[in-house]
């Protein structure tokens, strides 16, 4: 049976993807839309068979403009099947997938046009462009990150000598000894914050790990992308056999004589690979791949060792004479895992008491405030090394065209008319709110001033590394519910560079 | 957008804003409940006119019918009538209307002054038909009024007419006697008020009904309290022309069912008013309103139905002054039970409805629509008043609203969460914080500071933006709008001769007098790109607030005394949104030198408001009795000429839960004007803010309404043409069918498509009404069949929109959805053929440029008629004059109820026969044929064998 031909022009249901690089082309034939990877499923003059199994059709049915398979697979470069998918190519930038919906509808998705091969729109192939761009603000946010993750040892490295500037144990000691009433409201206490304790503790080691996979799957991203720059010396976006010849550590046979033919072997058997076929190659050769510059340290994986130690319990221990101990253990334990739980009493050790000895009522008037301190402190979380401890305290301010925000971490945020009106409490600090994967990434101040007939105002702060902390922006997307970008050293993450071995040696 | 009160409070605390409108607030803040404060707004009692007129006893009438003084001309029948108790004479004329109408205008003989006759609302003078006297005596006469054996018969004492079709009595003027002018006088001064101190303090007007006198002996007319002024709330409403009102009944035989005279919050069947208010017509800003009740709305069209099996009537009370209408009923407090006794026990008592209409001033002038089928009544009230304006395509599609989108990066952000959720939109919405300081026809210069690149963006998606122009100007001498008004003296004026001046958002604002032709004029011109800076041609109108909305005002309205040239603001009020509407549309239309169809959004709306562009429902609220009555609201709007009408989806005061939000999706996405809307100080709830399950069930929505364009296009050409409905009551389709004429918790879309939504929380299932003895339905998502005229029960998950499809019908879908609607223009179609029992179906397909009048002036368009019978499905040409070159083909046919073919053959004109490839489903019947592939514009046959 023969279809007849459908009155709109169609253009060739194939598509020849050329990659013009600079030493060799090399011609891919596979059906317009079809991502490399799936190109094996696409076989010319074979029946296909729609990839959810669920039916098989001639092969000139493929981009036949008409869609016969349930799940799309055989229009992948029309917009005849709802839910289809479209494959730009995009060499110079990111390959990526676009609904089918977008094929052909007159606007410029894909930057290298492909998706508009028959709606007449006029589109520049802006993947170049793009990609530069791209790398660019990469390499930028890398900059930032690198100072702002140098900034965040330093602040990590001060609360630490706050620790063990203030005694915080002698004055702990005095106050126990003034008032057996205090020892008892301490126990309190203590029954009190193992619960919390606890599950902060779950909580902690659950983010811990999964930030550490997103770090290390991030990691490795970035490793492959530096490769693939450094690999492609001509910078054409694609890498070649030729250019992948120096680096006679990935000579399969280690014979000393990494051939032309080796190397094409090593990328799957073409002349040259771009960004996405690479990807597929990376587990292959990055084991073996040398970067001249990087030496990726042996400590790496040491780091994302969640420490088996437990935490410390120092308020189980209440027994005076192992305070000194406990103090010391917590300095070692601090770097590069998640909070010891003891560090939670931050501001108790940023505050010292008054070098007054206590006695009698004075004594017990302390100890009350001290845990009252302790109470409301508990309940706070500076991040996983306490680097957002140095943010406890201080307020930062933005001005607007009509108000003043002002930002205290920890505490409240608020926002004052510029030319006089009383100030309105826009939340008070509630939690961190970030996603699972990284919890510290967002806060929540809420229960402020209620709106009326609305909810009471509420604060989202986004973090983002920056080298300064700064409130970037406000606003309000929802009435009474405001977002507000921040920026500080302490979210930056540790930069995926040469720099990470002296980290942690310095650690 | 939102009532007054409430929104003044708003903008005060935010931009800080004046003291009376801040204590406005608190006193409504005070009442401290969410629902409207009914102390705001007048019941009749309150308004002196309605009170005065409804104490009037029936079977009273003072009118008399000069017969001496009657002239027959071949237009018209003129006739004096007298008021035996006054001897004030007023004319009487009757005309017979071409399409089966009759007119019947009151007026004073000789009034002191003149009184205000509406214009601009009918599209040109009526068309009449010659009228003959069939027989004259000292009683009465009789009029033939043409074909059908139409008469009527004018009784002398009391004056009465009567309109019969051969022996059936169809309707009666006057026949309780309500009929009542109030002639213009002159104030009486200090010294006559001697006959008021006769007057025992506190009569009670009732007991003033005028008794019959002897015929030489002249009443002396008594004043009543409030006729010279009234006052409420603290509003004087001073009355230089004194009482002016105008009121008469009418009587339906044979109906137990009206409908129309929207707007209001309530059901389709209008209920008897005894004992309760009447329904009020009086453009009004209401905060909060409340349902099922007879209180005023943002709107008003004077139009109501009167239905039985056999026959619907129509009454079109052409005036715009503020009204009332009482409506009673012979039958209406009678069970079902107490009815069938009626009938078992030969209870000759005929059901009737009484109605009765009452208005502040003009004239009495009433269209007398008598049908006989809906579809005529649609047709004689379309030759009246105008047919909707076809709107442009994607006005059709699904709109984003919110008070407010911030700024340039949150508009961009929302068109962006759209695409990254794959949900299509075509307009997104700018409300009042868009201005610079709530001067129309600004920006704000920080958060929309470039306007042009932000709808250049949107342009670039093929997407449009609606923005909001309000009729209220601030005071501001720096603000050139404002400046030029106040300079050409197009402002309305107080009753004192200064510039009428009330608080609105702005602050202290100006009202223009859009009832000057001239004023609007210059409003249009305002719209040109060069005049309304930051403007593009994807840049769209609305117009709020235009009943008109005045914060401080009686009733947060205008004062009535308020003066538009010769007129008071009583007389015209009604129209005021209409004249807004028009002038923008107008606007709109020019700037692009008369090609392109304007699309406006307008509140406040009167008869004749359909030929301007869209009406929603005013500021409801998020809670499921208002999506439910979202269905009755726009229905009676439908009957009334206005096709494109829609509700705030999600509701606009209070917040959604996710459920109801879906739900309400799936609803609006069936009704004609479908835009999500949000109150500034509810959180935020763009589609994918529910999760991904309810941003998927949201997706599929609005995906199900984009599929369905060509059809509701085709629906609004249609409705543009013709002036029938595009969302339908049962009953309009099956008139003799007595189930459906309450009906209104499902509808019809065309003849075609049965909607029954899913608006009750929690819903496990919905019993939907399937209509027609001997027709058949499909399940338009599972294609299931159902025979008509049963009640069918439907479980239902979140994903359910019960859909159902005539069997009989052609429905023309485009499948594949895209992220807007131009960017779908050239897409395929898929045609549903639904089969009759008879095995035959037809439908049509209308398609054209989208967005421009070249159907009109050109005749750029296609519209095919297709059918199916004796297995053949053909396309035929039913606009051979039209032209329209188009790459939409034909991508595939599925025929539901079908039997399996042993070969298809698609023939096309001049081209060779070709088989096509099909695939039969024996489980539900369905037959799909593979990609036909003929062009939408080619005549072409499908021959099953």
């Amino acid at each position: 049976m023969k279809c007849i031909l459908v009155s709109i022009a169609m253009a060739s249901s194939y598509l020849l993807v050329m990659f013009l690089g600079a030493v060799t082309a090399v011609e891919v034939l596979r059906p317009r839309g079809v991502p490399l990877s799936k190109r094996q499923f696409y076989e010319e003059n074979r029946p296909f068979t729609c990839l959810d199994g669920s039916g098989t059709i001639a092969f000139d049915r493929v981009n036949d403009d008409y869609c016969d398979c349930k799940d799309g697979s055989d229009e992948p470069g029309t917009a005849a099947c709802p839910n289809g998918s479209f494959h730009c190519t995009n060499a110079g930038f990111r390959p990526g997938f676009i609904p089918s919906s977008r094929i052909n509808d007159g606007i410029c998705d894909c930057c290298d046009t492909t998706d508009e091969y028959n709606s007449g729109a006029t589109c520049q192939n802006t993947c170049r462009e793009l990609g530069r761009k791209e790398k660019e603000s990469l390499q930028m946010l890398a900059e930032v990150a690198k100072e702002g993750f140098l900034l965040k040892q330093q602040l990590i490295h001060e609360a630490k000598r706050g620790l063990d500037e203030k005694q915080v144990v002698t004055e702990l000691q005095l106050s126990k000894r003034a008032s057996e009433d205090a020892v008892e409201a301490l126990r309190l206490v203590k029954e009190a914050a193992e619960k919390p304790e606890k599950e902060a503790k779950d909580r902690h080691l659950k983010a811990w790990e999964e930030q550490q996979a997103v770090i290390r799957a991030e990691k490795d991203n970035t490793k492959m992308a530096e490769a693939f720059l450094r690999l492609d010396v001509d910078a054409d976006g694609l890498v070649s056999a030729v250019e992948l010849q120096a680096h006679t550590e990935l000579d399969p046979d280690a014979d000393g004589m990494f051939t032309e033919e080796e190397a094409q072997g090593v990328l799957g058997g073409v002349e040259t690979v771009d960004t996405a076929a690479f990807e597929t190659i990376w587990s292959s050769i990055k084991e073996k791949y040398l970067s001249e510059v990087t030496v990726w340290p042996a400590s790496d994986h040491d780091s994302e060792q969640y420490p088996d130690e437990e935490v410390p319990e120092e308020y189980e221990d209440e027994d005076p004479d192992d305070e000194d101990d406990e103090d010391q253990d917590e300095e070692d334990d601090k770097v590069g895992r998640p909070p010891p739980l003891s560090l939670l009493f931050s501001s108790f050790f940023f505050n010292p008491l008054p070098k007054v000895k206590p006695s009698g009522l004075y004594s017990q008037w302390l100890t009350r405030s001290v845990l009252m301190g302790l109470e409301k402190e508990i309940s706070l979380d500076f991040g996983p090394s306490f680097e957002f401890a140095y943010l406890y305290g201080q307020c930062y301010d933005l001005t607007t065209s009509e108000y003043i925000y002002r930002l205290c971490p920890f505490n409240r945020v608020s926002q004052k008319p510029k030319f006089g009106g009383s100030e309105t409490n826009l939340g008070s600090w509630g939690s961190w709110s970030g996603s699972e994967e990284n919890v510290y990434s967002q806060k929540k101040y809420d229960h402020g001033t209620g709106c009326w007939q609305g909810p009471n105002r509420s604060t989202t702060v986004k973090l983002t590394c920056g080298k300064e902390t700064v409130v970037m922006s406000v606003s309000e997307p929802s009435r009474c519910e405001y977002l507000m970008e921040f920026t500080t050293p302490a979210v930056c993450q540790e930069p995926p560079s040469l720099d990470a071995n002296h980290d942690h040696t310095e650690l | 957008m939102l009532s007054g009160l409430y929104r003044s409070f708003v903008s005060a605390s935010w931009k800080k804003m004046m003291a009376p409108v801040v204590m406005l607030w608190l006193a409504l803040c005070l009442s401290g409940t969410l629902a409207v404060d009914r102390g705001n707004f007048k019941t009749c009692d309150q308004s002196a006119f309605c009170k005065r007129q409804r104490a009037l006893q029936p079977g009273q009438s003072p009118y008399r019918a000069l017969l001496d003084t009657m002239e027959l001309t071949h237009t018209k029948l003129t006739l004096q009538l007298i008021n035996d108790n006054n001897k004030v004479r007023l004319l009487l004329e009757l005309y017979r209307l071409q399409g089966n109408m009759t007119r019947v205008k009151i007026n004073e003989l000789k009034p002191l002054k003149p009184r205000y006759e509406v214009p601009d609302v009918l599209v040109q003078q009526p068309l009449t038909e010659p009228l003959s006297l069939l027989s004259q005596d000292e009683n009465g006469v009789v009029l033939s009024l043409g074909g059908e054996a139409q008469r009527v018969i004018l009784s002398a004492r009391p004056f009465r007419l009567d309109i019969m079709e051969g022996h059936e009595l169809l309707m009666s003027l006057n026949s309780r006697g309500l009929l009542a002018f109030e002639h213009l006088r002159t104030r009486k001064d200090t010294s006559q008020s001697d006959s008021e101190a006769e007057k025992p303090q506190g009569t009670d007007p009732a007991d003033q009904a005028e008794q019959p006198k002897a015929d030489d002996k002249v009443e002396e007319e008594k004043d009543e309290e409030g006729m010279w002024e009234e006052t409420f709330k603290s509003h004087t409403d001073t009355k230089p022309n004194g009482p002016s009102a105008v009121s008469l009944d009418f009587s339906l035989p044979g109906v137990e069912h009206v409908y129309g005279i929207p707007e209001h919050a309530e059901t389709l069947k209008l209920k008897t008013t005894d004992g309760g208010d009447p329904y009020r017509l009086y453009n009004l800003d209401v905060f909060q309103y409340e349902l099922f009740n007879p209180m005023a709305l943002y709107g008003a069209v004077p139009v109501m139905l009167a239905h039985n099996a056999q026959r619907t009537t129509g009454i079109f009370w052409l005036n715009a002054a503020e009204t009332w209408v009482d409506i009673s009923s012979n039958t209406a407090g009678k069970t079902v039970f107490g009815k069938m006794l009626d009938y078992v026990q030969g209870s000759n008592e005929t059901p009737q409805t009484d109605v009765r209409w009452i208005s502040e001033s003009g004239i009495i002038d009433v269209f007398i629509m008598l049908g006989p089928t809906p579809y005529d009544v649609f047709s004689q009230y379309a030759s009246l008043t105008g047919t909707q304006a076809f709107p442009p395509l994607a006005g059709l599609a699904y709109h984003q609203c919110r008070w407010n989108y911030n700024d340039q990066e949150d508009v961009q952000a929302v068109d962006a969460g759209f695409d990254q959720h794959d949900i299509p939109y075509d307009f997104i919405w700018l409300d009042i914080e868009h201005t610079d300081g709530k001067r129309y026809f600004t920006w704000d210069p920080h958060k929309f500071a470039t306007p042009k690149d932000m709808l250049q963006g949107l342009l670039e998606k093929k997407r449009k933006m609606v923005a909001i122009v309000d009729p209220h100007i601030k005071i501001d001498s720096e603000y050139k709008i404002h400046t030029e008004i106040r300079s050409q003296g197009f402002y309305i004026k107080n009753k004192d001769g200064g510039d009428y001046e009330g608080w609105c958002w702005p602050g202290n604002a100006g009202y223009p007098d859009f009832t000057k032709p001239e004023m609007r004029a210059w409003w249009a011109s305002m719209f040109a790109y060069d005049q309304y800076e930051g403007s593009m041609e994807n840049l769209y109108t609305w117009n709020d607030m235009n009943e008109p909305s005045v914060f401080n005002g009686p009733e947060v309205t205008m004062h009535k005394d308020a003066v538009h040239g010769p007129w008071e603001h009583r007389d015209v009020h009604n129209l005021y949104g209409f004249y807004v509407q028009a002038a923008t549309a107008e606007g709109l239309i020019q700037r692009s030198g008369g090609v392109e169809r304007p699309f406006v959004l307008t509140r406040a709306f009167f008869a004749g408001s359909q030929r301007y562009g869209a009406v929603w429902t005013g500021d409801n609220a998020a809670e499921w009795d208002h999506l439910k009555i979202s269905i009755p609201m726009c229905l009676s709007l439908s009957l009334v000429g206005i096709s494109l009408c829609g509700a705030d989806v999600g509701g606009f005061f209070k917040t959604p839960n996710s459920e109801l939000l879906v739900r309400w999706y799936q609803t609006g996405a069936y009704q004609p004007f479908f835009r999500a809307h949000a109150h500034l100080d509810t959180p935020r709830r763009e589609p994918w803010l529910f999760g991904p399950d309810n941003t998927a069930l949201i997706r599929e929505a609005v995906r199900q309404r984009y599929a369905l364009l060509p059809y509701w296009y085709q629906l609004f050409y249609h409705a543009h043409r013709t002036g029938h409905p595009v969302m339908r009551p049962l009953w309009v389709e099956y008139p003799q069918d007595a189930a459906t004429f309450a009906m209104d918790d499902q509808f019809l879309l065309g003849r075609d498509l049965l909607v029954h939504p899913v608006t009750e929380e929690g819903a496990r299932g919905v019993t939907a009404y399937l209509p027609g003895k001997g027709e058949v339905w499909f399940d338009v998502h599972t294609f299931q069949k159902h025979n008509g005229a049963q009640d069918l029960y439907i479980p239902v998950t979140m994903s359910s929109i019960p859909v159902f499809q005539r069997g009989g019908s052609i429905i023309p879908r485009k499948l594949r959805v895209r992220r807007s609607s131009a960017c779908m223009e050239h897409d395929p179609y898929t045609l549903f053929v639904a089969l009759s029992q008879r095995r035959k179906a037809e439908g049509e397909l209308y398609l054209d440029d989208g967005h421009t009048f070249n159907f009109d002036t050109k005749g750029e368009f296609i519209h095919r008629k297709l059918s199916f019978s004796n297995n053949i499905l053909s396309s035929s040409n039913l606009a051979p004059a039209a032209h329209l070159s188009t790459m939409s083909w034909i991508e595939r046919i599925l025929i539901l109820g079908a039997s399996k073919p042993s070969k298809v053959t698609l023939k096309t004109a001049g081209g060779q026969d070709s088989q096509l490839e099909f695939e039969f489903d024996a489980s539900m019947s369905v037959l799909t044929i593979r990609k036909p592939g003929m062009n939408v514009g080619e005549d072409w046959s499908v021959v099953l064998k």
